[in-house]
């Protein structure tokens, strides 16, 4: 059967289009590959209660001693530094290994791969390198294959294109011929000792850069242009003009960034504020005579100038012109602007007050890096405000701004960074009230910062100012893990604090005699292990911990106190404890009819020589209702002449006998 | 001569460390002795000598530790930022009475050991990470890269103006490499009522794609793996869908030889029930006119219960049905 | 008796072992080198079985350590290991570990 149901012999194509309507309501919105990861990232702020996240987070993983430039006792150094810098040796280490024995790395399962994990050749004489090689080494910002890789390149007449000639020569005279600084490991330098601020001269002459330079047949702008720079960057002054007026001469037109350096090396080339100053305008003018319009750079370039020139007295007045005509050009300044214009005008008097409108310029601004001297700007900003002005609003302002979006990145250094805290703190010490004080202390100790003995110090004394004792034993549980007890005279301002009264708060007054006691165990446990350091304590310190266990009414602590220094220290005089804490001691040890004690204090008053100690039980005898005889007999055991004499003056004037047994008085205890 | 050897150490071994264990144990009573006596030998390794030693660390360092650090957070603190991603479950840094594990001894039932030094926390995957808040926070954060529906595009637009449907997957395995073969394999769907055939064409792309094609949902479902790569396959896929249209269209000379058996339904019109009812009727009655007699209500319904017992599954309904259009033709029909 | 999977949970966490898993050889051949490789390098020191927890190309090594050595040396030893197992496997490797003061701390009981 015939089934026919349709025509085959027309078709026609229906094209789908779609409707506008519905294209029109799409609205896309751009997104590259790791936006929403940054999204995500922006709803974590900053944990205060953490440490970075390099640290394994574990109580005795976490570092807890400070950055301390100085170092001189055994603990000094800063953990944080250590466990870091331990942390990348151990990198470095299995990085040796991969370099080393790259035979055993080979496996990879790694799809795609990652170049990180992987062996990266090294060039010699003999290896046969082409374009590619060289593409590929100075993508990586290899410079010393690069070079290698070229000089075979040359030896073996391969053909390079010019265009891949000026990449590295741009790439060689941004790193200065030398190999460029590994972004894995970069611990070392944020743990500098010391900020390497470096303005001289690191240029590498007759090197790589100059020898690409010369061997270009033709040298362009651009090549001009790219060797200007790198001697810019690296301060290779003389060598830098030279070239820029083989330009001039030969009609090239330089950069805006060529100009930057330029002026930057200004420095070098004269001597005098206004030399130098001349020297800029005529850079500037001829600046304008090839049509290039300034940049931030250049302004800071300018700042940097006077910023080193500030003997010339016109030097603040042109840094403000500067940053007006900034204003003109509606030139946005970086940080850096605002720390070479601090510079400049605080080495003036009063000129430090341009940082209230520094600061009302930028609050609230969130920065991203521009200048390599941006990083400086709040360390000095806080310094400037600690030291010159005093102004704790001024001091919570310039917090606030570190503490906006992500501007406390703008630290190039740990040192650094503990500076700025050091300066805050500071100020929050002399200006603030305890509690206050004490609020910021809790959200960045010990995490973001661990305060010096010398803020520590500057807490006390606030604590001593608003008398807020209570405080104390936080800070001294603190001062204990931070391992800064016997660091300066931390221990003894301690324990003068808690010494000078005593407090009502009976459980106040149980705890510093905790801290008494555990500093006293501390000493005694340092100076009798022979392999570290003793610590010499003075005897002020051994009377105040008296006077706390005695104000604390812990006798037994009191008279251990005397007990070990009577065995320890019979005849240091430095240990030597005041009479008045003798005398003090004495009334205690009446009080608990303590008699050994007794007689060990007189013994010990009678050795150092305090014979008012003596003189004072007698006189307050009626007191303590003690008998004549005991008094006598106690006058003889102790058998000491001056105490004969102020005894005989006083009441009993019987001669005395010979001394008896020293045990008479525990005897008489019984 | 190797196992007296090792024999000998072994005695030695504990030998020496009976004279450890003595030492410490009557030290004190024979102290006048020690004195008197040699340089200990120390044969055992220091580190198996049990209490011979303190910890290193407490040892070197007198190193006060920090407490852990939940005791420093404050009650209101953003719990996102503390615990921002997946993390092994860490006690110091988690404010609460965790407790992991079974504890069953002879005395009874224990409660579970807590957060501290316990390792069964640390394996199990912890969801500290996505407490509710948190959530609530990274979908604000990623609400900007979402683009609201258009309002105007409905369901039904959906299928008029975007009819082919391509479903592939994507794998993520926990390894060095983002390969995974299956990721290869795809699927495309189209309805077949939004292809535009005649009812050949239906009929015939239909047998083309046997299987591929869902008579229940009207979905054509065609999955290509035969090429390394996803792009390839669908580019095969669809390939495939054109030429089964384009095969589709055509009619082969071979198509005209088509039998009762290879009808895809029951032609009522060309089947034998149609030829035997007119030649019933051609001799009942002598006037009768075909083309009116095929347009009368009885021959349809005949016409279509027929078909039905054909097409459909047989049930008494049917057959019911049947029974009675026979009976209005055969008894109610006047001609 | 142990009832791993009931009262214990796994050592190794990954998609490997799941249904389908990809690299499931290779995988626990890794974590087997994993596993020498600390028990080599952190030598006495880790008090607990070694963790190993893969996401992505993430290895995550985790642990409970005894703290008989200088936090200056635990933390030469998790950057080495770091790094080094990073170049083995071609993955991040991370370490996330925890301190006791001696091995007693982790025994829960006594038979």
């Amino acid at each position: 059967m015939i089934v026919n149901t349709g025509s085959v012999s027309t078709f026609t194509f229906v094209s789908f289009s779609i409707p506008k309507f519905i294209l029109s309501s799409f609205d896309y919105y751009y997104r590259g590959p790791t936006d929403i990861l940054k999204a995500l990232a922006s709803t974590v702020s900053r944990d205060f209660t953490a440490a970075h996240y390099k640290y394994m987070d574990d109580p005795f993983l976490l570092p807890s001693k400070s950055v301390d430039v100085v170092s001189f006792t055994l603990f000094a150094k800063s953990s944080f530094r250590a466990y870091a810098l331990s942390k990348e040796s151990g990198r470095k280490a299995a990085r040796y290994f991969l370099n080393t024995y790259p035979e055993l790395f080979f496996r990879d399962d790694a799809e795609p791969k990652v170049p990180a994990f992987c062996y990266r050749e090294l060039y010699d004489e003999n290896t046969d390198n082409t374009e590619d090689d060289l593409r590929d080494c100075i993508a990586n910002r290899d410079v010393p294959n690069c070079i290698i890789a070229y000089n075979n390149m040359e030896a073996k007449d391969v053909k390079i294109n010019p265009e891949l000639k000026q990449s590295l020569l741009e790439l060689v005279c941004f790193y200065n011929s030398k190999e460029a600084r590994d972004e894995e490991f970069l611990e070392e330098e944020w743990f500098q000792s010391k900020k390497e601020n470096i303005v001289r001269r690191t240029w590498q002459d007759g090197e790589f850069a100059e020898q690409l330079f010369d061997s270009l047949p033709k040298k362009d702008a651009r090549a001009y242009c790219t060797l200007i720079q790198g001697m810019g960057k690296y301060f290779q002054a003389g060598k830098a003009f030279k070239l820029y007026e083989e330009m001039k001469e030969l009609n090239y037109s330089p950069t805006v960034a060529v100009f930057n350096y330029l002026i930057e090396n200004v420095v070098f080339i004269q001597e005098s504020g206004e030399l130098r100053f001349e020297m800029i305008t005529k850079l500037l003018r001829d600046m304008s005579q090839y049509n290039l319009k300034p940049n931030v750079n250049t302004f800071n370039a300018i700042l940097f100038v006077l910023s080193r020139s500030t003997g010339w007295n016109k030097a603040s007045n042109i840094a403000l012109n500067t940053f007006a005509e900034m204003k003109l050009l509606n030139v946005q300044p970086s940080l850096a602007s605002y720390y070479y214009l601090l510079l400049v005008l605080s080495s003036k008097n009063n000129g430090s007050n341009i940082l209230y409108e520094i600061v009302r310029e930028i609050e609230g601004k969130s920065f991203a890096i521009k200048h390599p001297a941006d990083v400086n700007f709040f360390e000095y900003a806080m310094h400037v405000c600690c030291n010159f002005l005093s102004d704790v609003e001024l001091g919570y302002r310039i917090h606030n701004l570190l503490s906006t979006g992500q501007n406390h990145k703008f630290f190039s250094t740990a040192y650094s960074e503990a500076v700025y805290y050091r300066n805050f703190f500071s100020l929050l010490c002399l200006s603030e009230s305890t509690d206050t004080l004490m609020d910021v202390y809790n959200k960045y100790v010990p995490n973001i910062y661990i305060p010096e003995a010398k803020v520590m110090q500057q807490i006390l004394q606030n604590i001593e100012l608003y008398d807020t004792y209570h405080y104390i034993p936080q800070i001294f549980s603190d001062i204990t893990t931070f391992q800064l007890s016997f660091r300066g005279d931390l221990a003894d301002t301690v324990l003068t604090l808690i010494a000078k009264k005593k407090h009502q708060d009976e459980n106040l007054q149980k705890q510093f005699v905790a801290i008494a006691w555990s500093l006293f165990n501390t000493i005694v446990e340092r100076n009798s292990n022979v392999k570290i350091f003793p610590l010499h304590v003075k005897g002020e310190m051994y009377s105040k911990m008296i006077l706390i266990f005695l104000n604390g009414k812990d006798f037994e602590k009191a008279s251990a106190v005397l007990k070990y220094l009577v065995k320890e220290k019979p005849n240091d005089p430095a240990t030597f404890i005041e009479g008045q804490t003798l005398k003090l001691l004495c009334d205690a040890s009446l009080e608990n009819k303590m008699m050994n004690t007794l007689k060990q204090t007189i013994d010990y008053a009678s050795v150092i020589g305090c014979a008012d100690v003596i003189k004072h039980i007698i006189e307050n005898n009626e007191k303590y209702s003690l008998s004549e005889e005991f008094i006598e007999k106690f006058i003889q055991s102790s058998n000491l002449e001056a105490a004969k004499e102020d005894s005989s003056s006083s009441e009993s004037s019987e001669p005395s006998e010979t001394s008896e047994s020293p045990d008479e008085s525990s005897d008489e205890e019984k | 001569m190797r196992p007296k050897n090792l024999f000998l150490c072994l005695r030695f071994q504990t030998i020496s460390s009976r004279l450890f264990f003595e030492k410490r144990f009557y030290g004190i009573q024979k102290s006048s002795a020690d004195e008197e006596e040699f340089d200990k030998l120390n044969i055992m390794p220091r580190m198996f000598v049990k209490g011979d030693r303190e910890p290193l660390a407490k040892r070197e360092a007198l190193r006060p530790q920090l407490t852990p650090r939940y005791n420093r957070m404050p009650v209101d603190q953003d719990w996102n930022s503390v615990w921002p991603t997946a993390k092994m479950f860490n006690p110091s840094a988690v404010p609460l009475p965790v407790h992991m594990g079974k504890l069953k001894t002879v005395s009874g039932p224990k409660p579970p050991p807590g957060k501290f030094a316990n390792p069964e926390l640390m394996k199990v995957p912890n969801f500290l990470h996505l407490a509710p808040p948190a959530i609530k926070k990274h979908c604000d954060a990623i609400r900007k890269f979402c683009t609201p529906w258009p309002q105007a595009l409905t369901d039904e637009m959906c299928d008029k103006y975007f009819p082919l449907e391509v479903i592939t997957s994507d794998y993520c395995h926990a390894s060095p490499t983002i390969r995974e073969p299956k990721a290869r394999i795809i699927t495309i769907r189209i309805k077949l009522s939004s292809l535009d055939l005649d009812y050949h064409a239906k009929d015939k792309l239909k047998r083309i794609l046997q299987h591929r094609y869902d008579p229940k949902t009207d979905l054509i479902t065609i999955v290509a793996d035969k090429c390394p790569l996803k792009s390839q396959n669908i580019d095969y896929a669809k390939y495939l869908l054109t030429a089964c249209f384009f095969e589709a269209w055509k009619t082969e000379s071979w198509e005209s030889e088509k039998e009762q058996s290879d009808w895809e339904t029951f032609f009522w019109e060309k089947s034998p029930s149609k030829a035997s009812l007119i030649n019933y009727f051609k001799k009942t009655f002598q006037n009768f006119n075909e083309e009116n007699f095929l347009e009368k209500d009885t021959v349809k319904d005949y016409s279509k219960s027929v078909k039905n017992l054909f097409d459909k599954e047989e049930n008494d309904e049917l057959l019911e049905d049947y029974r009675k259009n026979v009976e209005k033709l055969l008894f109610d029909e006047r001609l | 008796m142990y009832k791993i999977g009931f009262t214990k949970t796994w050592n190794s966490w990954n998609t490997s072992n799941l249904l389908d898993g990809l690299r499931k050889s290779e995988t626990a051949v890794e974590d087997l080198f994993i596993r020498k490789f600390i028990s080599g390098t952190w030598h006495r020191l880790f008090a607990s079985e070694v963790i190993i927890k893969r996401r992505a190309n993430t290895i995550i090594i985790g642990g409970i350590v005894v703290r008989s050595i200088l936090p200056r040396k635990m933390y030469f030893l998790i950057g080495f290991t770091e790094e080094l197992l990073s170049y083995v496997l071609k993955c991040n490797v991370k370490m996330e570990i925890q301190t006791v003061e001696s091995k007693e701390e982790l025994i829960v009981k006594y038979v």
